[in-house]
C-alpha cells in the first residue's frame, strides 16, 4: 500500500487539492460578510501557514512523482507492473464521503453562531483552519515516507552487500520500538521457542513488553488513588455533591448575566408587548413549540382554544405568561427552554390571537372571561 | 508406543460455519433495517413485529448469539479437536449442540418479533428460551470437557484457556441474570427490581461482551492467527498473565454502564476504576496477536485472511482503550445515552468480532474442502470494502453523538436550554443516513464472501471426517520439576474451577452489599406499586421495546434536571420488574413523563408522532390503538408481582381488574373531553396510564421545590 504508483500520485494530488478546496469554502462561507476573514490577523496567519504547506506538499509530491516514474519504468522493464484498480475506487469512494462528511458540518457550522470566538475568530472556522494544517502535516508525513521508501531501495543497492545480507542486517537490527518491547532480534528467535507445540503451534518465551507491565501498574496505582479520592479521602466530589456544585455556580453566572442586561421581566412586572417585533418572535416560537396541541391558528386540539373567551388559567398577562412559564396540569411548564422575555412575546403573541374567530375552533373550555380579567381562581374541567 | 490413527469431525464445523454464514446475513440486514428506520420511521412498513423497537433486539441477539455464537462454535469445534488431537467426546452430543442452538436462535427470532421479550438489553429472550440455553450450554459444556479429557495432548494450550473460562463464566452470567418469575408461557417479570435488577443486568451485559465476544474470540485467534502466518506465538508469559488478569478484572467492569444513575456510588467507583485497570489485560491480547505477526508482515500483504486479523486485532484494540476511557466519568457524561456508545460497539462489533470471523471462515473453508480460496482478489476487495465501511459506520456516529450530546447540554446565558430534544434529533439526521451507508457497503462486503466461499466450497470436495494421528497419553509420575502454570495447563478441571472463583469474586463483592445492606436503597414513603392498568401498560412498553430509545433515568445533571425533571433516586425504582432504565436516547428521557402532556397528547402521538412533535422519528404505534387488552391475564400478573415481593394486598388479583376499568374508563373519558372516542378495554389507554405515572409518585411535592429554586431566575 505504501508505494505508491505514479498514476495514484497523481490523483491523490487531485484530491487533496479538492479536498483542500472542499475545506475552504466553507472556512470563507461561514464567515461573517461585514467583517472579513481576511482582516483577522489570526485568520491570515493561519491562512499563510496553509498555503506554505501547500506549496510543500505540491514540491513533494513533484518529487514524488519523479523518483515513482521513475520506479516504474524499471518495473515495467522487470514486468512487474501490475493494475490495481480497486484501492483506486476505494480512494474515489473516500473522496466522496469526504464531501458529504463536509456537506453535513455545514449545518451545525451554521447553528453554533455563539458569541464566543477564539482570536477573534469564530470557533468553528478556528478548528476548521487548524484541521487543515494538522491534514496539510500528515499528507507531507506520508509523502516523505513513501520518499524515502523510494530512495532507501536505491541506497541498498549502492552498499554493495546482497540482498541476502541486507536481509540478514535488518534482522539482527533493534529500532526503537523493539527497544520498548524487549524485542530480541529475529535471529535469536531459535532459542526463545519453548519445548511444545499444539497442532504446529510453537510459543515463544519472550518477555512482556516494558512499557505494557508499567502501564498495568499505572493503572492498579490509579484505581488505589482513586478510590481513595472518593470514599477514603472524600477530596473528589460525589455525584450529588458534583451536580449542586454546577447548579450553584450557573445560577450565579445566569444571575449576574441578567443584572447585567437587565431582563429582569417576571409575573409581576409582566406587561403586554404591542411591538411587531415581539409578536413575530411570539409568534415563532408559538408556532415551533405551542402549535402541535393549540394549532397554528390557536383554534385548540389537544389543548384549549385560545381564541375565545373561555379560559381555564385567567386570561390577563401575568396569568398567560404564569401558566406558559410553569406549566400547570397538562400544561407543560416552559421556564428551562425559554427566556422570561421570551415568554412575554409568546404570552402577547397568545393575548393578540383574541377573537380571531380561526376556521373549526375547539368547544370552549374553563370559564367565560372578560378581556384582562385576573384569575380569581382556577377552574376545572 | 502405538501411534493412534483417529479422525476428526468436519461435518459439525461445516455445519456451524454455514449456520454462521446465514445468520451472519440475517443479523447485518435486521440492523441495516434498524438504521434505516432511524431517519425513515415509515421502512418500519407500520408493522409491530418490524417495527424498530422489535427489530433492534433481533439485531443484537442475531449478531451476538446467531453470528458470533455459530462463529464461535466452528472455531471452537475445529480447533480444539486439532489443540486435543482428539475428536468431538461425542458426535450426538455436537449435533444436539448444533441443532438445539438452531432451534434456540430460530424461536428467538420469533418471539422477539413478536414482542416476546424480558425487557433487558442481550438477555430478552423469554424463561423457557432461557432454560434451553441452559441446556444446550451444558450439552456444549459435557462435549467439550470430554474432548479434553480424552486428549492426546499433555498441556492445554492457550486457546483452551479461554474455551474453558469463556464456558464457565456465561454459564454463570447467564443462569444469575435469568432468575424471573413465569407468569404465563413466554411472559416472565425479573425476579430483581429496579437499582439490583439494574446492577445484575450490566453485570451480565458487560460480560457477555467480555465472555461471549471476547474470550472465545480471543482463544480463536491464539489459535488461528499463529496458523495462518505459520508463526510461533509471541509470548507465553504474557498469555498466562492477561488471561488471568483479563478474566478476574473484566467482570467487576459492569457497573461502568451506569455511572451517574441511582447506583450507589462506590459501585460506580468501583466500574471506573476496574475498567481503567483493564486496558492492559485487553491489550495483551492484541499484543500477543500483533507481536505473533514479527517478521510475517509481507504475508499480511499478500493474504487476505491476515489482513482481516489485523484489522480485527487492531479494532479489538482500539475498542478495549476506549472502553475504558468511556467509564471515566466525566468522558461518560457525554458519551452516555449518545450514538458515541453505538460507534463504540460497532467498532468491536463490525471489526472484532465480524473481521475475526470472516477471517476463520476464509481459512477454515479452503482447507476443509482440500482446495484454496476461489478468489483471493474478491476476498481482498471484501477487506477492503468492510474496512471502509465500518470507518464510514463508526465516523459519523461518533460526531452524532458528541454532537448532539453537546447541545443537550448547551444553556442560553439566560439560563434556558438552548435546544430542544427535537432540534438536536433533526441535526444529526445526516450522519444516521450516512452511518447506514456504511453498514451497507459492510453488508455487500459480507455478500461478495458468501459467493466467494460458494465457490469454493463448490471446486473442492469436503473432508467429512480428517485423518489423523498421534500417540495416546500416557500417566506418568511428575517427577520432573515443572513451571508452576504448566500444572494447571494438565489438569482441565483445576483450571476450569479456578476460572469459577476469579470470576465469581468481583460480582459477588459488587452483589451482596447492594442487595443487602439497605442504605444502597433508600426507600420513599410515597412510591407506590403500579396499578393493575399501569402494571398492563408498561408491559405493553416492554413489549414494543420502547427502552430501546428512551431512558427512564435522569442523572443529576443541570441540563437533564432542567429538561426532564428532579434527578432520578434509587428509591423510585423498588417496583421495576424489570428496571427500564434503557441505555440510549433515541428519543427523550421518559423517566418523569407522567403529567407532562394531556392524555390525548399521547394518543395522538401514538397514532402519528409527527402530529404532535413534527420532525420527530418515532415510528407509529397505530395497533395500540385497535389492540384490545389482555384482562384476562392481569390476576396472573398481579400474583407474580406479590411472590417477587410488590405488596399488593392479599386477595387484590381478584379484584384488580374492577380497578383496572375504573381507571381505563376515566382515561376514555377524559380522552373524550378532547374530541377523541375510544373503547376503555383498548393498549393504548393502558399505555397512557402507565405514562402519565412515570416518575409522578416523588413529583407530588418535594421535586417542585426543588425545581424552581434551581431555575427561577429573577
Amino acid at each position: 500500500m505504501f508505494l505508491l504508483s505514479a498514476k495514484r500520485i497523481k490523483f491523490l494530488t487531485a484530491f487533496i487539492t479538492i479536498s483542500l478546496l472542499h475545506c475552504y469554502q466553507p472556512a470563507l462561507a461561514a464567515g461573517p460578510p461585514e467583517p472579513s476573514i481576511f482582516t483577522n490577523p489570526m485568520a491570515l496567519a493561519l491562512l499563510l501557514v496553509m498555503a506554505l504547506l501547500l506549496i510543500i506538499i505540491g514540491v513533494l509530491s513533484a518529487v514524488l512523482v519523479g523518483a515513482a516514474d521513475i520506479k516504474i519504468e524499471q518495473k515495467k522493464k522487470n514486468g512487474e507492473i501490475k493494475q490495481k484498480v480497486l484501492p483506486m475506487i476505494m480512494l474515489a469512494v473516500l473522496l466522496t464521503s469526504s464531501g458529504i462528511l463536509q456537506a453535513q458540518d455545514e449545518a451545525p457550522v451554521e447553528k453554533v453562531k455563539t458569541v464566543s470566538t477564539i482570536a477573534g475568530l469564530q470557533p468553528s472556522v478556528f478548528y476548521l483552519m487548524n484541521g487543515v494544517i494538522l491534514l496539510e502535516f500528515l499528507i507531507i508525513l506520508a509523502l516523505l515516507v513513501n520518499i524515502r521508501l523510494l530512495i532507501k531501495k536505491e541506497k541498498e543497492k549502492l552498499t554493495g552487500l546482497s540482498p541476502e545480507a541486507i536481509t540478514e542486517l535488518k534482522r539482527n537490527k533493534i529500532s526503537w520500538w523493539g527497544k520498548m518491547n524487549k524485542f530480541k532480534p529475529a535471529s535469536q528467535e531459535a532459542d526463545l521457542v519453548m519445548d511444545h507445540e499444539y497442532d504446529g503451534i510453537r510459543e515463544l518465551d519472550n518477555s512482556l513488553p516494558p512499557w505494557w507491565l508499567y502501564g498495568f501498574y499505572a493503572t492498579i496505582l490509579f484505581a488505589i488513588i482513586y478510590l481513595w479520592r472518593y470514599h477514603v479521602s472524600h477530596t473528589a466530589p460525589s455525584s450529588i455533591e458534583e451536580y449542586t456544585a454546577s447548579v450553584t455556580k450557573a445560577q450565579l453566572e445566569t444571575q449576574e448575566y441578567l443584572k447585567k442586561k437587565g431582563d429582569a421581566v417576571d409575573e409581576n412586572t409582566v406587561v403586554y408587548l404591542p411591538g411587531a417585533d415581539d409578536l413575530a418572535e411570539g409568534k415563532s416560537i408559538f408556532q415551533k413549540s405551542c402549535a402541535s396541541c393549540h394549532k397554528e391558528s390557536g383554534a385548540g386540539d389537544v389543548g384549549p382554544n385560545l381564541t375565545d373567551d373561555y379560559w381555564m388559567h385567567g386570561n390577563d398577562m401575568k396569568s398567560v405568561f404564569k401558566t406558559i412559564r410553569y406549566g400547570i396540569n397538562a400544561m407543560p411548564q416552559w421556564q428551562n427552554t425559554y427566556s422570561n422575555k421570551q415568554i412575554a412575546q409568546v404570552a402577547s403573541y397568545v393575548k393578540s390571537l383574541h377573537g380571531t374567530n380561526p376556521a373549526s375552533p375547539k368547544a370552549p373550555q374553563g370559564a367565560l372571561m372578560k378581556e384582562d380579567a385576573p384569575a380569581t381562581a382556577d377552574v376545572k374541567q | 508406543m502405538q501411534i493412534e490413527k483417529f479422525y476428526y469431525d468436519n461435518k459439525i464445523v461445516k455445519a456451524f460455519g454455514l449456520a454462521t454464514i446465514v445468520f451472519g446475513i440475517v443479523g447485518m440486514l435486521a440492523g441495516l433495517w434498524a438504521a434505516i428506520q432511524i431517519y425513515y420511521p415509515a421502512s418500519s412498513l407500520n408493522l409491530a413485529p418490524t417495527t424498530f423497537g422489535r427489530l433492534r433486539p433481533l439485531h443484537t441477539n442475531a449478531i451476538i448469539f446467531a453470528f458470533v455464537g455459530n462463529a464461535s462454535f466452528a472455531g471452537i469445534y475445529y480447533s480444539l479437536q486439532r489443540l486435543c488431537k482428539a475428536r468431538m467426546y461425542s458426535d450426538k452430543l455436537s449435533w444436539m449442540h448444533f441443532w438445539g442452538w438452531q432451534a434456540i436462535i430460530v424461536a428467538a427470532a420469533i418471539t422477539l418479533l413478536m414482542g416476546k421479550t424480558t425487557g433487558k438489553e442481550y438477555a430478552e429472550l423469554e424463561w423457557p428460551i432461557d432454560i434451553a440455553i441452559t441446556i444446550v450450554w451444558v450439552i456444549f459444556g459435557i462435549n467439550m470437557l470430554g474432548t479434553i479429557i480424552k486428549r492426546r495432548e499433555k498441556h492445554l494450550y492457550v486457546a483452551i484457556w479461554f474455551y474453558i473460562a469463556t464456558w464457565v463464566t456465561v454459564a454463570m452470567l447467564h443462569i444469575v441474570n435469568s432468575i424471573e418469575i413465569p407468569v404465563s408461557f413466554l411472559k416472565s417479570y425479573s425476579w430483581y427490581a429496579g437499582v439490583q435488577d439494574a446492577l445484575v443486568q450490566w453485570w451480565y451485559g458487560h460480560n457477555a461482551v467480555a465472555f461471549f465476544l471476547t474470550t472465545p474470540v480471543l482463544g480463536l485467534m491464539y489459535y488461528f492467527l499463529p496458523k495462518a502466518a505459520n508463526r510461533p506465538v509471541y509470548s507465553y508469559r504474557l498469555s498466562i498473565i492477561h488471561f488471568w488478569a483479563l478474566i478476574f478484572i473484566y467482570i467487576w467492569a459492569g457497573p461502568h454502564h451506569l455511572l451517574y444513575t441511582a447506583l450507589p456510588d462506590w459501585a460506580q467507583s468501583l466500574g471506573v476504576v476496574f475498567s481503567v485497570m483493564l486496558i492492559a489485560p485487553s491489550w495483551g491480547g492484541m499484543l500477543n496477536g500483533l507481536f505473533t505477526l514479527r517478521g510475517a508482515w509481507d504475508k499480511v500483504k499478500e493474504d487476505p485472511v491476515l489482513k482481516f486479523m489485523v484489522v480485527a486485532i487492531t479494532c479489538y484494540g482500539m475498542a478495549t482503550f476506549e472502553g475504558p476511557l468511556l467509564s471515566l466519568k466525566n468522558v461518560n457524561a457525554i458519551s452516555h445515552f449518545s450514538d458515541w456508545t453505538i460507534a463504540h460497539v460497532h467498532i468491536g462489533g463490525l471489526g472484532w468480532n465480524g473481521f475475526l470471523a470472516f477471517s476463520i471462515l476464509y481459512y477454515m473453508i479452503p482447507k476443509m474442502w482440500g482446495t484454496d480460496l476461489y478468489s483471493k482478489k474478491l476476498a481482498t476487495n471484501h477487506f477492503w470494502l468492510g474496512t471502509i465501511g465500518i470507518i464510514l459506520y463508526a465516523v459519523p456516529l461518533y460526531w452524532a453523538g458528541f454532537e448532539q450530546s453537546l447541545m443537550w447540554k448547551s444553556f442560553t446565558p439566560e439560563g434556558q436550554l438552548k435546544f430542544q430534544f427535537m432540534e438536536t434529533v433533526n441535526s444529526i439526521k445526516p450522519m444516521y443516513i450516512t452511518r447506514s451507508i456504511g453498514g451497507g457497503l459492510y453488508l455487500v462486503g459480507a455478500l461478495m464472501m458468501v459467493y466467494n466461499l460458494y465457490k469454493t466450497m463448490a471446486k473442492g470436495s469436503f473432508v467429512a471426517n480428517e485423518a489423523a494421528e498421534a500417540a495416546p497419553l500416557v500417566k506418568e509420575a511428575h517427577a520432573k520439576k515443572e513451571y508452576w502454570h504448566r500444572v494447571i495447563e494438565r489438569r482441565p478441571v483445576t483450571l476450569l474451577v479456578l476460572s469459577l472463583i476469579v470470576v465469581a469474586i468481583g460480582g459477588l463483592i459488587e452483589f451482596v452489599p447492594t442487595f443487602l445492606v439497605k442504605s444502597n436503597v433508600p426507600t420513599i414513603a410515597s412510591v407506590k406499586p403500579y396499578t393493575p392498568l399501569e402494571l398492563q401498560g408498561r408491559d405493553i412498553y416492554v413489549r414494543e421495546g420502547c427502552y430501546t430509545c428512551h431512558s427512564q433515568m435522569i442523572r443529576p445533571f443541570r441540563d437533564e434536571v432542567s429538561r426532564y425533571g428532579e434527578y432520578s433516586k434509587a428509591g423510585e425504582f423498588v417496583y421495576d420488574h424489570p428496571f427500564q432504565w434503557g441505555s440510549k436516547r433515541t428519543g427523550p428521557d421518559l423517566a418523569r413523563e407522567g403529567n407532562k402532556y394531556p392524555d390525548s397528547w399521547h394518543y395522538n402521538h401514538m397514532y402519528d408522532p409527527r402530529s404532535m412533535s413534527p420532525g420527530s422519528i418515532m415510528p407509529q404505534y397505530t395497533w395500540l390503538l385497535d389492540n384490545a387488552l389482555d384482562t384476562a391475564s392481569t390476576p396472573a400478573k398481579i400474583r407474580a408481582m406479590r411472590t417477587i415481593g410488590v405488596p399488593y394486598p392479599e386477595g387484590y388479583d381478584l379484584q384488580a381488574n374492577k380497578d383496572l376499568m375504573q381507571q381505563a374508563n376515566s382515561i376514555a373519558a377524559n380522552l373524550k373531553k378532547d374530541k377523541i372516542e375510544t373503547p376503555p378495554n383498548v393498549e393504548i389507554v393502558a399505555l397512557i396510564a402507565y405514562l402519565q405515572r412515570l416518575g409522578t409518585d416523588i413529583k407530588a411535592e418535594p421535586e417542585k421545590n426543588v425545581t424552581t429554586t434551581i431555575t427561577t431566575n429573577k
